[in-house]
């Protein structure tokens, strides 16, 4: 087999400040337009902070009653959330143990909500301080949750790091695909609102929105089936004395290909209609342009300058051009 | 480009600099005699109020007052706090000992499970108590996040690369290294920088209490009246790089990863399930990555928390992985000298078995009394010299995070 | 069923509120078991989350736990606990 073999996008799964599900998702995407904002009270001021929050959904999600789920964080129902629904129908074999299925969770804050309030009654009194609380701030309980409501005992990692960490999961994802360490990968990237967060994104980017929610993309290495095929990840540029932004997001840029216009997907275009959300921007960027290309239009390019960490892109393709490109060149080999 | 990727086989995986700090000390010299010796580093918290707290006492590390030179700037150095120091200073140490060159494609792959946590406290502390006073609340959100530490060492030591943070609770420095280690293994680095770090703080202390997991008195990992865990903090960093690069530049190999298998233990998020299934599995996968069975295995270093549940969980599962060879296993939890250091721990570990192979000793838990009967395994209490040629350290945490390494003695 | 016990409901609701239950105040029986297979389902965090409402809203310190696990069977027993250490 020459190379590794292609990576296939079977599912993809939204939460956010559009709705719950991928549709309400690419409804707002196509509309273009920044989405209403809320208004978050914070101590100490009389002007709000204006953020986006998840609208409650139209009917309860059955896996909150899954006793893991009882107190758990809101970033983590969106992340089981995201992750059953571009998992799909395959969720049964997973399930039944017939699929091994790897987990890449993605935060840039995690359970940031009942951080905050826990220590807040820490600094009231440690000695009444919840404990039911603590064990839910671990920033990979949500990775935790889904492995135990899916029943996957197999690789789970949860990354840390600004929007760009979404694409480093999908790497990861391909990666464990390629060494059969997994048969299966669903890669999320998630986020929650909390005013301590809103307020610290408000020091460094006045105007920018705070929003919450999940994006996930679900992955395999068979062809049939599938919305699309991974074209291609940048590697990751780091902004770090040697390199700094500008020169980060230009060598991203040099690696990409070039793209139809239309079939360049940005995380700024989704900071615009739904605000930042780090990792679930990335993610729902990503789920925008893979959601294009199974309807039909050219490869996607989705591009991520990230905040403060790391420039990083990628290429969606078609299920079946790079296999029939693959099938000519190793037709060429043989011949 | 992280993707496609080119490169197919297998590379053998090596350890060329290595850098540590914990509370026996900061460099290899002095933890290993600590390790070597069994010494036990713990004293009442300084760091922050413990008065209404059930446990009072923790593995505090002594930072020294100067870091390293380094190319950041001295505006920034006096921005860091704990654990950014703490990991610094150990990737300095195995940046110099590596001998490697700055270039702009060094991955840095850590573990961590509270980042600068301590920034975070001050910022709330303060957006509660001074809403209006802004002017260090920046500096604070900037150097709390996990991301700026990795990226304050690639610009203290002049290069550049994708930085990974790997937060899996305790597991989290152990799949770092483990995830660098397959990077290298399949090709896909030549070199990376690893490791995983954690600064004790209030929020995560306060959070132990509250689930009654800490002990009042410094821990006994395996021992029959063990009633919880002890706090550490601490840092360390390897320089792992492909066998051939390293035997090319003539480099010093301090010893070789030869396994690394992970897995899910999907049975509570705080509590393992008794029979140990998920910590098998990293064992099991492990030792079939590195192609060893547990008769060549010649020491492991537990995770072994001291908690009434991790223990009983880990010796059910040890014993089972070992079967006939369980007997003569020499086991010892370290977290007996320095505690339990979260997100360092993996790394730390794994760095106690490259000291235990290059300079042949068990590393004892003098603090035993009585071992527990679920032990099969000869728990290692006194100090002892041997001949040691393969090593294991397993860690699992919250969540169900597993991960075990395997690692040989270089000749 | 005999009119509910002020106290009792009271607890049942610092129960829904404290452990975010998905089930209502009322929907939890006077003496059914909240721990263990076919009770309510709660485990050992929600446990000591019970201890900690307790001492924030009752002042009852329960120190050890054999003593919690005797008074937390159920919302009956947590009733006497309190009962006892008001001194009723």
């Amino acid at each position: 087999m020459n190379g590794a073999p292609g990576i296939f996008v079977h599912g993809t799964g939204a939460v956010s400040p559009a709705g719950w599900g991928v549709e309400k998702l690419c409804g707002a995407w196509r509309e273009n337009h920044p989405l209403p904002v809320q208004e978050l009270a914070r101590p100490g001021w009389d002007s709000k902070l204006k953020v986006r929050h998840v609208p409650p959904p139209a009917t309860r999600p059955e896996f909150l009653a899954h006793p893991r789920l009882r107190r758990s964080t809101a970033v983590a129902q969106y992340t089981v959330a995201a992750a059953l629904e571009a998992i799909g129908a395959d969720a049964a074999e997973i399930r039944s143990g017939q699929l091994q299925l790897g987990v890449v969770v993605c935060v840039l804050s995690g359970g940031v909500t009942y951080s905050r309030r826990f220590y807040e009654e820490v600094l009231r009194d440690p000695s009444t301080a919840s404990p039911l609380l603590f064990p839910e701030t671990v920033f990979n309980s949500p990775a935790s949750h889904l492995a135990s409501f899916i029943n996957s005992d197999a690789l789970n990692y949860t990354l840390v790091g600004d929007g760009g960490a979404f694409l480093q999961g999908l790497a990861l994802a391909a990666d464990w695909l390629a060494d059969e360490r997994v048969n299966a990968c669903v890669v999320v990237g998630a986020e929650e609102n909390d005013w301590i967060v809103s307020d610290a994104l408000d020091l460094f980017a006045h105007e920018t929105v705070h929003a919450a929610g999940a994006g996930a993309i679900y992955l395999k290495t068979a062809a049939s089936g599938a919305a699309a095929e991974l074209g291609r990840i940048t590697d990751a540029f780091s902004f770090t004395g040697r390199q700094n932004r500008a020169e980060a997001v230009r060598q991203m840029r040099a690696q990409l290909p070039a793209c139809a216009p239309g079939g360049l997907f940005s995380i700024e275009q989704a900071r615009a209609i739904f605000g930042e959300a780090f990792t679930a921007s990335a993610a729902w960027t990503c789920v925008a342009a893979c959601e294009a290309v199974r309807r039909g239009k050219a490869p996607s390019v989705v591009s991520v300058p990230g905040r403060h960490q790391q420039a990083i892109g990628a290429q969606f393709v078609k299920a079946n051009d790079l296999a029939c490109a693959r099938r000519d060149k190793s037709a060429a080999c043989a011949a | 480009m992280l993707f496609p990727r080119t490169q197919t086989g297998s590379r053998r995986v090596v350890v060329t600099g290595a850098g540590i700090v914990t509370a026996l000390g900061a460099g290899w010299a002095a933890n290993a005699a600590g390790f070597r010796a069994g010494r036990t580093a713990f004293r009442p918290v300084t760091l922050f109020d413990v008065s209404r707290q059930r446990a009072k006492i923790a593995a505090e590390t002594d930072l020294p007052m100067r870091l390293p030179p380094s190319s950041l700037s001295p505006n920034h150095a006096k921005r860091l706090a704990r654990a950014s120091k703490m990991l610094l200073l150990a990737a300095h140490q195995a940046w110099t000992q590596s001998g490697w060159r700055a270039q702009d494609d060094l991955p840095v792959v850590v573990g961590t499970t509270s980042g600068e946590m301590s920034l975070g406290e001050t910022y709330l502390r303060d957006g509660l108590a001074f809403p209006r006073a802004r002017r260090h609340q920046p500096s604070r959100v900037t150097h709390y996040q996990a991301q700026q530490q990795g990226l304050d060492v690639c610009s203290a030591l002049g290069f550049s690369g994708p930085i990974t943070i790997i937060s899996n609770a305790c597991a989290s420095g152990a799949n770092a290294i483990g995830h660098a280690s397959d990077l290298i293994r399949r090709g896909r680095s030549e070199r990376v920088l690893a490791g995983g770090y954690d600064a004790l703080s209030q929020l995560t202390f306060a959070g132990f209490d509250s689930l009654q997991a800490l002990s009042a008195a410094p821990c006994r990992p395996f021992d029959a009246a063990r009633d919880g865990l002890t706090l550490g903090e601490g840092a360390a960093v390897l320089a792992l790089e492909s066998a051939d690069v390293a035997r090319r530049r003539g480099a010093e190999i301090l010893g070789e990863i030869i396994g690394y298998g992970a897995a899910t233990d999907t049975h509570h998020l705080t509590q393992p399930h008794p029979e140990g299934r998920a910590a098998l599995a990293a064992m099991n996968a492990a030792c079939l990555c590195a192609r060893i069975t547990p008769e060549e295995v010649d020491y492991i270093n537990a995770h072994g928390t001291a908690t009434p549940q991790n223990d009983a969980t880990e010796a059910a599962a040890i014993n089972r992985w070992a079967g006939a060879t369980a007997s003569k296993m020499p086991v010892s939890s370290t977290k007996s000298s320095i505690g339990h250091l979260l997100g360092a721990a993996g790394a730390v570990e794994a760095l106690v078995c490259l000291m235990a192979l290059r300079e042949q000793f068990f590393p004892p838990q003098t603090s035993l009394e009585q071992a527990d009967a679920a032990c099969r395994f000869q728990i290692v209490r006194q100090p002892r010299d041997g001949r040691l040629q393969v090593a294991m350290s397993n860690s699992f945490g919250f969540g169900g995070a597993n991960a075990t390494l395997i690692f040989r003695r270089w000749q | 069923m005999n009119d509910p016990d002020p106290l009792n409901s009271q607890i049942k609701e610092m129960l829904v509120e404290n452990l975010m239950l998905q089930t209502t105040a009322a929907e939890i029986g006077d003496d059914q078991p909240l721990f263990g297979p076919g009770s309510l389902g709660l485990d050992s965090v929600d446990a000591l989350q019970i201890v900690v409402a307790l001492e924030k809203n009752y002042g009852l310190k329960i120190s050890n736990p054999q003593a919690a696990k005797k008074a937390l069977q159920t919302v009956n027993a947590i009733a006497a606990a309190i009962r006892e250490h008001q001194g009723k």
